[in-house]
């Protein structure tokens, strides 16, 4: 689970209730285009022993196509620690108290939103096409009394379990404040 | 006509590799501060660590026995595999 502390103030006795992240098949799809970039140089070394062969073998050619190699694969091995930060440390967070989005953009990039379980108003779950109606997985919106802007859980599996989750959150947290409207929401 | 020794190309690679260091230890230290209690985040750190030690061993296996003394000469024509003397 992450580290909640290193991210928020922790109000006495807030627990995280549940977290979640986007679908593991969204980072699957990136990892697959880093297969097809690490297969690219192999193929080159196929080409390049049929058209041009001296240029692996000689003794000045070899360490610098060694050496380019290398490098390559360094900041493809880079790229691929870079697009995991990214899924893995892009996560949401719902406490017993609020809603926390924490959005990681590369590897210094870090926003964290927070939502105060009280101000929720409305959540929509929604899975829209037939990959993401396969596999249970989509986005779930709330929506609160003073912000035009949505929260928006996306591509998160079982959006429908999350929404009623959610909601029950909502209905606990009010009625432990002693909200009028406790129970009116839907 | 431009010559420089071989070795001279080990200063930018060098670079790189003190940059890939640099960014490295920086993610890995954002995923041991932020999400280091979880298996998926131990074996991204691992495999991580255990293919730059793997690209390098394979680095160093490819230039081993490299003479970096050679002179790499841009004249007329760029010459990187010069036709051995008999």
């Amino acid at each position: 689970m992450i580290d909640l502390d290193h991210l928020i103030t922790k109000k006495p006795g807030e627990k995280i209730v549940f977290q979640m992240r986007s679908h593991w098949l969204l980072f699957a799809a990136e990892l697959l285009l880093l297969v097809v970039l690490a297969v690219l140089p192999i193929g080159l070394y196929v080409v390049f022993q049929g058209v041009w062969p001296s240029l692996l073998i000689g003794t000045m050619s070899k360490p610098i196509m060694v050496l380019t190699t290398s490098a390559y694969y360094l900041m493809l091995w880079l790229f691929f620690i870079t697009k995991f930060i990214d899924y893995y440390l892009d996560v949401y967070l719902v406490t017993s108290d609020r809603v926390l989005d924490v959005s990681q953009k590369g590897m210094f990039s870090r926003t964290v939103s927070e939502l105060d379980l009280a101000r929720v108003q409305d959540v929509t779950s929604e899975i829209k096409g037939v990959l993401r109606s396969l596999l249970n997985f989509g986005n779930v919106y709330i929506q609160t009394a003073a912000e035009k802007e949505r929260f928006i859980f996306e591509d998160v599996k079982r959006p429908d379990e999350i929404r009623k989750r959610l909601l029950d959150l909502v209905e606990e947290d009010r009625k432990r404040q002693g909200d009028p409207i406790a129970g009116t929401i839907h | 006509m431009i010559s420089f020794p071989l070795s001279l190309i080990l200063i930018p690679y060098g670079i790189l590799v003190l940059l890939f260091i640099l960014l490295a230890a920086y993610s890995v230290h954002n995923l041991v501060r932020y999400g280091a209690t979880t298996n998926s985040s131990f074996v991204a750190t691992f495999a991580f660590l255990a293919g730059a030690v793997f690209v390098m061993f394979f680095t160093w296996q490819g230039l081993r026995g490299t003479d970096w003394t050679q002179e790499v000469t841009f004249g007329g024509s760029f010459s990187i595999n010069p036709t051995p003397e008999l």
